[in-house]
């Protein structure tokens, strides 16, 4: 093996002339971020396709993932950190952050340099305009509507923003985020840009087939290659006593016997189980030299045979031993024989069967570790993509074995996207950690998008019947659901709950039906695990409801919204009382449903239909209303469903002797802005401007302990902690406002900013009493200095967001064509602390459940076991032609069950939004089609249309 | 490890010498295809070649109603050519609907037909407009080179040199792009050219674009537009094809009756 050559190469980057050595395949991309330090370049796909790592060469936007850095000899290169001067935005930065144009910050820069192109080409475009010119740029947050708006802002002349002037900064006040700033001018940091020195790279083997007994893995020549430090395989897992990852929750089938099966060694041990399980890791001094070396294991395997079927798990060759009909579990809920009985005596039984597609999430930063372990200390430091660092310490540690939790510390960086696939715990992190202790350096893994693809948690998969049975009045008497729900080849983190408790108890929805059963098979497949994906299991849950509801008006021939005025939970009502376990605390449905109905213009809907059938084109209009329970969860129930863990969350909160406050949370913030949205609670609480608090979270080594973010949590449950904390920090400085003031406690109370006299007119600021609390020189005898509190949450409910969503779809019977004209959203989330993030989760959930009724499919072929949507060229998500403005408004009902009245809002487009646009779909068709809802269906539904009008 | 080599020349002289001498080269030129592809390790070849500075594959120029395209110009640049506006409006408005503004803006027309020659946009309008390719080789029509699998394939160390179409007097063409790749999963190219005979190709079936001689044949007889009969096997063997053709050849024809 020859040395590799790298050749002097001279850029002139943001204006500086820089000598760079690059090898003949080295890209602009990895020249800029790898020895130029400019990270504010992102890697979403190294294919061309996501637009993450877009900068500009000679005057001209290009993919910087595409280009040679020899190809670029001599050329001018800007990225995004050129274009702030000095502490002032450039207009298009500036228009981004006024108009909250973007979340987790990973599309960001590309996205901004895309936009600088447009208006170079065209200082004032349309929107179509716009929106053409975005489609090579993916962002998985914002639904492109903000980001459209920012640069119609800039189009038009002068940036109006959406934020108010308004100087108050507290609850409810929609302010700009304090995190925009570096996410747009390239200062973000997430885990690909961190470099320890010595680092050397891991790059894993992964399973070519879907279903293998390994005979012998053959390291030798790989280990060989120059530059290669290690190759360990699951043999050196097994005689290092690594342990097994399995499960957090605990579900009981039917007949009382625990959940089996789905335990994952960290680099495959005697069965391979799918296609992109890793089986070897080759630490290497560069990636390329790991990835080469990697072609160079040999694999030899006894061939089984695969199946990624879940409705043919019974039958196909069992994953695991204990598992002989790959059943992981067969759960039942509620009274399925008084289920039966009522279906039997019921006047209408309508029944169907359906799929929940298989998503895959995409978060547009892919997964990635660097993990460093010091032997003298036995501490270890590991970055990494992580919605909850601390679980993520905790069973790395557990799983690991050679390292306590106190020596572990685990950094979540800048995150760009999660959406449930960054919750689990899996195999390459704890790897990378185990790695850098047998060889003594620094492991870096980042993730390629095709893997991405191949092994993060897939999410959904269900193949359902259900049955819903009505009275003579249309009441609804009965619902009975039996589900498959895939999950996966082994069982992740969460997999287990996601099918069962977060599906079955959410079958109410808004409706009073009397009686409810749920039975689900968890199977194995040889496929990716399935796991949490946005709103997890709830949207499962609501597309079945409210598709079987519109299945019954149509049986019926009555209208969908009549069938479920009928039948919803009257705001008087509540506390209402499931059958399936839970207790709504508060609602009005009939509030966001007429609210809806009033702004998607409803009235004129069959105004609009007409006009569309002159134009030869079908619409439809399709309604959802949905409820979810988040804020997950009481610890108590959260056990008693089978949890491993408490789902409390913490806070600290810290005034420095200056009077600054710092906020340490437990949850986390991949793009949801909680530097924001935390510090508005506390800015709100003692009067105290944003500029005065900062917001700290994803470092286990200065945060408290924490669950983490996930299932619309943060803040209901983080939240609800910093309010808790701010309540103690408020005592304490009642204490010392009373010994300043010489009066009685009792009689201080704290607001505005002031601890005053109750009755009288003595006043002392924060500002003293913290002063007072660090030079304590006249203070209360027996009150510790300082000032800080830490405050645990334990939600005493769930709490219960809900609202309705109305779509309008043009459907080309010619063509198959299906286009979204209108969609409009009208949701209850109790408190908003901040519209603008609110309406940012509200806009980007909807383009993900457009995504997932629309294009997306994860797709395994049957007959190879092999993923055939394995890039950004076969997998579809939403771009920015593809979707439109979302009408989004809000309606209110307290929440009472935490201190914030937040019920959570991050989820619910995701949930609402599939079975609104499926029930446009099938009102324009007549007829259902199964998600997603490609033009080959909806054509031929078309034809069956066609062909049943003609018969008649 | 490979220990690959980086070419720039300048002229396809030099091309042809480092590629004879290397042995085992690859051709970049816009990248958009082939870089992912070198980095995923789709090819093992230890020398790259690009054709960023070989001045012979710049360049459009129109003669006598021949508009000819350096493979190297990008799509982009056919976009914006003001040769192309005035003289083959058409094949602006194509390349400026391939990929996105940035991959426009280093994808180049030879990359396109030499990475996926049956998929790329412009292969419809190629064969429409009697299209001619020159290689290193020699040169072909369109219809040659789509006639047989032998037929589009390049030759070890063949290099595309230009593109070229016969200016028609109306064309249209209309696409419904993959939902996640943008090529033209569906398209049809409607033109007619200065003889008046016409010609009608969709691109999107397995074999690449194919000219729908039967629905050329009515139009030269001057059947309406609306009114075209769809070959009959066609519509048997792929209906849901067949069917969004249909509605691309109204809409392309919407064109010719505005006119």
């Amino acid at each position: 093996m020859s040395e590799r050559h790298e050749h002097s190469v001279t850029l002139i980057v943001n204006g500086v002339e820089r000598q760079v050595d690059a090898l003949a395949e080295t890209t602009l991309v990895e020249t800029l971020r790898d020895d130029l330090q400019l990270t504010g370049t992102h890697i979403g796909c190294q294919s061309a396709r996501c637009g993450a790592c877009i900068v500009d060469l000679d005057g001209a936007a290009v993919k910087s993932c595409t280009v040679l850095t020899h190809q670029a000899a001599g050329a001018e290169i800007h990225s995004i950190e050129s274009l702030a001067d000095g502490g002032d935005l450039d207009p298009i930065q500036d228009a981004f952050q006024r108009n909250h144009a973007l979340q987790c910050g990973y599309c960001t820069p590309g996205m901004v340099m895309s936009v600088r192109e447009l208006l170079r080409q065209n200082p004032s475009p349309s929107e179509s305009e716009i929106r053409e010119s975005l489609k090579g740029n993916l962002c998985r947050c914002t639904g492109y509507q903000n980001i459209v708006r920012a640069v119609l802002d800039i189009a038009k002349g002068g940036v109006d923003g959406l934020g108010t002037p308004d100087p108050n900064t507290g609850i409810g006040a929609p302010v700009e985020r304090v995190e925009d700033r570096r996410f747009l001018t390239g200062q973000g940091q997430y885990c690909a840009d961190i470099q320890f020195p010595g680092q050397c790279h891991a790059v894993f083997a992964r399973s070519p087939i879907a279903h293998g007994r390994i005979e012998r893995i053959d390291t030798s020549a790989a280990s060989q290659i120059q530059g290669v430090i290690a190759v360990l395989t699951g043999d050196d897992v097994a005689s290092d006593g690594i342990d097994e990852l399995r499960c957090g929750w605990m579900v009981y089938s039917r007949d009382g016997e625990a959940m089996r099966g789905g335990e994952r060694s960290i680099l495959a041990r005697d069965k391979v189980r799918f296609v992109g399980e890793a089986y070897a890791v080759v630490l290497a001094e560069s990636e390329a030299i790991a990835r080469e070396a990697v072609r160079h294991i040999k694999l030899e395997c006894d061939t089984l045979p695969h199946n990624v079927r879940p409705e043919a798990a019974h039958e196909g060759e069992a994953l695991f031993s204990d598992t002989p009909e790959n059943t992981s579990f067969d759960w039942l809920f509620g009274d399925e024989m008084g289920v039966d009985r009522a279906i039997e005596n019921a006047t209408h039984v309508t029944t169907i069967s359906l799929h929940n597609n298989r998503l895959i999430p995409n978060a547009l930063e892919p997964r990635a570790a660097l993990a460093s372990y010091k032997s003298a200390s036995g501490n270890a430091i590991l970055y990494t993509t992580s919605q909850n660092p601390h679980m993520a310490r905790k069973i790395i540690a557990e799983t690991i074995g050679f390292i306590g939790e106190h020596n572990l510390r685990v950094i979540s960086p800048d995150i760009g996207g999660g959406f449930g696939s960054k919750i689990f715990i899996y195999p390459e992190e704890c790897v990378c950690l185990w790695a850098s202790r047998r060889i003594g350096r620094p492991v870096k893994w980042v993730s390629t998008r095709e893997e991405s693809f191949l092994c993060d948690a897939h999410g959904r998969d269900h193949r359902s019947t259900a049955s819903l049975a009505l009275d003579a009045k249309h009441q609804f008497i009965a619902l009975k659901v039996e589900t498959t729900a895939n999950l996966g080849a082994y069982l992740s983190s969460f997999a287990a709950f996601v099918p069962t408790y977060l599906y079955g108890t959410m079958l109410a929805g808004p409706y009073k039906t009397d009686s409810i059963s749920c039975a689900v098979r968890g199977v194995f497949t040889n496929t990716a695990p399935v796991d949490a994906y946005r709103g997890a299991g709830r949207p499962e849950a609501t597309y079945l409801i409210e598709t079987l509801v519109d299945a019954a008006a149509r049986d019926l021939e009555i209208d969908p919204i009549e069938l479920r005025r009928r039948n919803l939970i009257r705001p008087h009502e509540f506390p209402y009382q499931t059958p399936v376990a839970l207790e709504y605390d508060t609602g009005d449905y009939e509030a966001h449903l007429e609210q809806a109905l009033k702004l998607s213009g409803y009235e004129g809907f069959e105004a609009r239909r007409l006009e569309a059938k002159a134009r030869g084109k079908l619409r439809g209009l399709g309604t959802s209303l949905y409820v979810e329970a988040c804020g997950i969860a009481p610890s108590a129930v959260a056990g008693a469903l089978g949890a491993d863990v408490g789902l409390w969350e913490s806070a600290l909160l810290r005034f420095t002797p200056s009077g600054r406050l710092q906020v340490f949370t437990g949850s986390h913030s991949h793009g949801q802005g909680h530097e924001t949205t935390f510090a508005q609670l506390v800015s709100s609480r003692f009067s105290l401007p944003l500029s005065q608090i900062t917001v700290f979270h994803g470092d286990t080594d200065n945060t408290p302990v924490g669950m983490g973010t996930y299932g619309s949590r943060s803040l209901a449950v983080g939240g609800s902690a910093i309010m808790k904390a701010a309540d103690k920090i408020i005592e304490k400085g009642k204490q010392i406002a009373a010994h300043l003031l010489e009066i009685e406690e009792e009689s201080v109370s704290f607001e505005d900013g002031l601890f005053r006299e109750t009755e009288g007119a003595a006043t002392v600021s924060l500002k003293e009493v913290i002063h007072a609390a660090y030079v304590p020189h006249d203070y209360p005898e027996d009150l510790e200095p300082g000032l800080e509190a830490s405050a645990f949450y334990d939600p005493v409910n769930f709490t219960y967001p809900s609202g309705t969503h109305v779509c309008e779809v043009e459907i080309d019977p010619e063509t198959g064509g299906v286009e979204i004209v209108a969609f409009t959203a009208v949701d209850d989330f109790g408190q908003v602390v901040n519209p603008l993030v609110v309406e940012g989760q509200v806009q980007g959930g909807i383009v993900q459940g457009i995504g997932q009724a629309l294009m997306e499919h994860g797709l395994y072929d049957p007959e190879t076991g092999q993923l055939i949507t394995t890039s950004y060229r076969s997998y579809a998500l939403p771009r920015a032609t593809g979707v439109i403005n979302v009408d989004s408004a809000t309606t209110f009902t307290a929440c009472e069950n935490n201190p914030v009245g937040a019920k959570g809002c991050g989820e619910s487009g995701a949930i609402g939004a599939p079975p609104a646009v499926m029930n446009a779909i099938a009102n324009a068709l007549g007829q259902r089609v199964e998600m997603p809802a490609t033009p080959e269906k909806i054509w031929q539904a078309c034809q069956d249309r066609t062909k049943t009008v003609d018969d008649a | 490890m490979h220990n690959r080599v980086f070419h720039s020349p300048t002229s396809l002289a030099e091309v042809r010498s480092v590629l004879s001498a290397s042995g085992d080269g690859i051709l970049v030129a816009g990248g958009q295809w082939i870089v992912p592809r070198l980095k995923s390790g789709g090819t093992q070849a230890s020398h790259i070649v690009s054709l960023k500075n070989v001045s012979e594959l710049q360049g459009i120029s129109n003669e006598a109603q021949t508009v000819t395209i350096g493979a190297c110009e990008t799509h982009n640049a056919i976009a914006r050519s003001k040769t192309m506006r005035s003289d083959l409006p058409i094949l602006s408005t194509i390349a400026g609907q391939i990929g996105d503004p940035a991959t426009r803006n280093l994808g180049t027309m030879g990359g396109a037909f030499g990475s996926d020659p049956h998929r790329t946009d412009y292969a419809a309008a190629w064969v429409g407009l009697n299209g001619r390719m020159t290689t290193t080789r020699g040169t072909k029509s369109a219809e040659e080179f789509f006639s047989s699998s032998e037929g589009s394939k390049l030759h070890d160390g063949e290099i595309i040199v230009s593109i070229a179409f016969q200016v028609p007097t109306w064309a249209a063409f209309e696409k419904i792009p993959h939902p996640a790749a943008n090529y033209a999963e569906v398209g049809l190219f409607v033109c007619r050219l200065p003889d008046g005979s016409w010609r009608v190709v969709a691109l999107g079936g397995e074999s690449g674009p194919k000219r729908l001689k039967d629905i050329e044949t009515q139009l030269s007889e001057g059947i309406p537009n609306g009114d075209v009969t769809w070959p009959v096997e066609l519509l048997r063997t792929t209906p849901f094809y067949v069917s969004r053709l249909r509605a691309l050849f109204s809409r392309a024809m919407q064109g010719a009756i505005d006119e």
